[in-house]
């Protein structure tokens, strides 16, 4: 229908109520134990605030574990630097579906929420944005000094103009359709491991 | 729409299965319990809750303007944005793109507005092979039934019922009913079809005024796979999903899952601006609709029910609901806000029966993150209806005689002498009989031979009042 | 000087459970107060409120207003109380200074006596367990304690206080601290079996909690839970006001 007229159809008289203004921060402690708790929570594993070294280690040992083929995003191929048995799948954001048959996807992540454990995945971290979701078992590197206490706070930061997708990512996929059954890798990654890495 | 609601007749039915009523009320309580135990951990949640109600006051009263400004921005970032008028336009719009774009097979996630327009049989009655990708819906799709709560689908379902389902539709093994192994086999079927679909169409939890941006939220990840695959997306959107900036989303998201399901958050929260840039050819389409919500902005005294975020905690408080289970209710959103939405978005007739599906508890009020005074707005719309004559007149007519007896003490006094005076008649189970459904469950106490007022007045003759 | 109370009896009260209003008398009087009974008043009207029936209500409500102009009363139903304070506004009732001051001084027993008049001894004796159902409009609309749905802190039940205070009682709370009762006015026979249903599970809740009795501050609530109990078993419901004048 005539987009004028649609709007039209929405038109007030009388007094308008104004927008009550910016909600305050709430308070939670901007700490990486409150994220790897919250995370635990929702069927996620966090495995700790460590340095560089550390983090290769991790992830290494997390591929030998995936036993399949393992896709990094390009962001995430710096930090890899001498692990072994990973690619870069770079036609990964113009052919999706060719992302179907991997096993465990490295991502690197923009910022972390300590209030829910959720992960800031966008185009600009994550150019194969399928990768999040198709690969079977996922492994998030982010900053350690990306933590913000609450998503008021992140939100917040969010800069505009957005990127054409942007996820906050909180723990695997999940569904409790089936009598009220928790069961963890509904459509997305059957689990998720989370480093934060000091840089 | 599902077949018009006979929520009495429905809601009778469901209680004859006495075990099923135990356990469907517990395992809905549940939910209850767990969004309890979340707020707990949000020292604001009754702030959050006020600051919510004011930013969706704001949004209802100033549509034309943030509507305006979302299609801008949507426009610019690449939308290509429709505008339908009523369930009709939006069957025919969704069903146009497809039809450009010669798309057969088509993924679609979680949209209460699609399902209260009818999309799904428009489209395959068109030849389009439809999946609907959140289990719980896709369920309730491969046994042609309506989904009887808005964020748990199948929750009327046994967990044998679902297994014999599979077994037929997907080939699990009989008898197999461990809800894990159903849900990954669930998985494997429905990965097959997100990577065939060549459309996905989504709902939308929230439209950002400030980004032209939308916002779904999902816990399995189907509208992210249904949309960062097929190379068509459409979204389909109520007009009331509208906020004003990306900020203002945080205080939703952070009501929303908490209410829905004890969550902090969903697994995914997902911000779309526009087509894929990466994928040359990629189209994104942003259908947003009408259908009875200008209507009901129009209406002083229910506007404010606009204001719903579709999050499911009044149908899991609400003690009627849990035991009658939402297939009585007759609509796509059932419950306590679907029986103050139902009379305007399907009509006061159709929907008649339903703000008298509820004691006036006041619960769902409570639990409301945007704070719709929901049993205010069923005993509002009981007013409505009795105005209309759309209550039924025996009912009326009790009241009408029952008021002017009451406006005659004498009279009053007399009648309840004679009432105690019968009572042992009175309160036999005879059919027909106006005590009969009271009297089917429950027992009367004997009438005292005398009233209160018969008894004060014989303790104070003679002397001055107190 | 004594207060003047005007008492509120819900129809169903003065003719069903006229021991109630007694009792409710009895109680104000041991606090302190003069006790008046105006024989003129009949209905506040709830029913054709609840029922849509908006006219029929608002001339009930207009009579109510007439008859306790100026007076402080107090009912033994919370719902009563809760339709003059919360809902005469909304039938079309033209309301003056006067009227809005009779709504404001309507109060239910429990916070009359403990809010108002700062009494919550009476020397009563009930060795039993009990279980207060936390009537909805008292709970919800009345804000007489805590509201399991929301996180605004601790509110006092002054019906608890109250009965925390009598010899011999144990309170045992139920699994569901404020589900409602199903008795909800026509409720109760236009949709029977879900209100038989919800009342059965109310009772349940008590009876696995441990209560011999049900006590409420509203009797239309107890009225339904008592018939259940009578016909199916359980404990029977009998109205704070009689707790507080047991011996």
């Amino acid at each position: 229908m005539d987009e004028r007229a649609f709007i039209a159809r929405f038109r007030r008289a009388g007094a308008l109520r104004p927008h009550p203004g910016a909600y305050p921060p709430p308070h939670y402690e901007a700490t990486w134990e409150r994220f790897g708790r919250m995370l635990a929570a929702v069927g996620g594993t966090f495995v700790g605030r460590v340095d560089r070294a550390s983090m290769a280690a991790a992830a290494s040992e997390a591929i030998a574990r995936a036993g399949g083929r393992c896709v990094a995003s390009i962001t995430a191929a710096p930090l890899l630097e001498g692990v072994a048995g990973w690619s870069v799948a770079h036609d990964g954001g113009t052919r999706p579906h060719a992302l179907d048959d991997v096993q465990l996807g490295v991502l690197t992540a923009e910022a972390a929420v300590a209030e829910n454990a959720a992960v800031l995945l966008s185009a600009r971290s994550l150019p194969e944005r399928a990768l999040a979701f198709l690969a079977q078992h996922l492994l998030v590197l982010v900053p350690a000094n990306t933590l913000v206490p609450d998503l008021v706070t992140a939100q917040s930061r969010l800069s505009i103009p957005l990127p054409q997708h942007l996820t906050w990512m909180s723990g695997p996929s999940k569904t409790a359709d089936i009598e009220q059954t928790l069961v963890i890798g509904a459509h997305g990654s059957r689990s998720l491991m989370v480093i934060a890495y000091e840089d | 729409m599902n077949a018009p609601p006979r929520f009495h007749r429905d809601a009778e039915t469901f209680l004859r299965d006495e075990a099923r009523v135990t356990w469907h009320d517990q395992a809905i309580w549940h939910l209850r319990k767990k969004r309890d135990t979340a707020t707990e951990d949000v020292p604001d949640w009754e702030a959050l809750r006020d600051h919510a109600a004011a930013i969706k006051a704001h949004v209802l009263d100033h549509l034309p303007q943030l509507l305006t400004a979302f299609i801008d921005r949507a426009r610019a970032a690449g939308w290509q944005v429709h505008c339908a008028g009523d369930a009709d336009e939006l069957r025919r719009t969704v069903h146009r793109i497809l039809e450009q774009k010669r798309v057969q097979r088509v993924v679609k996630s979680k949209s209460m507005l699609t399902e209260e327009c009818g999309l799904n049989p428009y489209l395959e009655e068109r030849g389009i092979d439809l999946v609907d990708t959140d289990l719980g819906e896709r369920i309730v799709q491969l046994r042609h039934e309506p989904p009887s709560h808005i964020v748990v689908p199948a929750v009327h379902l046994r967990r044998r019922e679902i297994g014999e389902l599979f077994h037929k539709t997907m080939g699990t093994p009989a008898g197999e009913e461990d809800p894990t192994r159903l849900a990954h086999a669930a998985r494997r079927d429905l990965r097959a079809r997100f990577l065939a679909a060549e459309a996905g169409i989504t709902g939308v939890n929230f439209a950002v005024a400030e980004t032209g941006s939308i916002i779904i939220c999902t816990n399995e990840g189907n509208a992210d796979l249904g949309t960062a695959l097929p190379a068509t997306h459409i979204a389909c959107m109520g007009v009331e999903k509208l906020i004003p900036t990306l900020a203002d989303a945080a205080v939703f998201l952070r009501l929303l899952a908490r209410s829905a399901t004890g969550q902090p958050i969903t697994s995914y929260t997902t911000h779309l601006t526009g087509p894929d840039p990466l994928r040359p050819g990629h189209e994104a389409h942003l259908v947003i609709v009408d259908a009875g919500r200008s209507g009901l902005n129009a209406d002083e005294e229910h506007r404010r029910s606009l204001s719903c975020i579709r999050c499911g905690a009044c149908l899991n408080t609400c003690p009627v609901y849990r035991r009658a289970s939402g297939h009585s209710y007759g609509l796509t959103v059932p419950g306590p806000i679907g029986s103050v939405l139902g009379p305007s978005l399907v009509g006061d007739r159709l929907a008649r029966e339903l703000p008298f599906a509820s004691t006036l508890c006041g619960s769902c009020t409570n639990v409301c993150p945007v704070k719709i005074d929901l049993h205010d707005q069923l005993l509002s719309w009981r007013r409505r209806l009795a105005e209309r004559h759309l209550v039924p007149w025996p009912k009326r007519l009790a009241m009408r005689i029952g008021a002017w007896v009451f406006s005659h003490p004498a009279l009053y006094d007399h009648l309840g002498r004679w009432v105690r005076r019968l009572w042992p008649w009175i309160t036999r189970p005879i059919p027909g009989s106006p005590l009969g459904p009271w009297l089917k469950e429950r027992a009367l106490p004997p009438a005292p031979a005398a009233s209160f007022r018969q008894r004060w007045k014989k303790d104070h003759a003679g002397k001055r009042d107190g | 000087m004594a207060v003047a109370v005007q008492l509120f009896v819900p129809c169903y009260v003065d003719q069903l459970y006229p021991q109630v209003a007694e009792a409710t008398a009895a109680v104000l009087r041991q606090a302190g107060c003069e006790v008046r009974f105006d024989e003129r008043q009949t209905c506040c009207g709830q029913p054709m409120s609840n029922s849509g029936c908006a006219a029929d209500a608002a001339k009930l409500a207009r009579r109510h207003l007439d008859i306790f102009r100026g007076t402080v009363s107090v009912s033994p139903s919370a719902s009563c109380v809760s339709q003059v304070r919360n809902h005469f506004h909304d039938l079309g009732v033209t309301l003056d200074d006067a009227d809005h001051q009779t709504m404001a001084d309507t109060f239910e027993l429990s916070e009359f006596l403990v809010n108002r008049l700062g009494v919550t001894e009476f020397g009563a004796r009930f060795p039993h367990k009990v279980g207060l159902h936390a009537s909805c409009h008292g709970l919800r609309e009345l804000g007489l304690g805590s509201m399991s749905e929301r996180r605004s802190g601790v509110v006092a039940s002054p019906a608890e206080l109250l009965l925390r205070k009598v010899a011999g009682l144990e309170l045992v709370p139920p699994t569901r601290p404020d589900e409602c009762c199903g008795f909800g006015g026509t409720f109760a026979v236009a949709e029977a079996g879900l209100s038989a249903r919800m009342g059965r599970d109310r009772c349940a809740d008590f009876a696995t909690a441990g209560a011999a009795f049900i006590t409420a501050t509203d009797m239309s609530c107890l009225m339904h839970l008592d018939g259940i109990s009578s016909r199916h078993g359980g404990p029977r419901a009998l109205h704070l006001a009689e707790i507080l004048v047991s011996t």
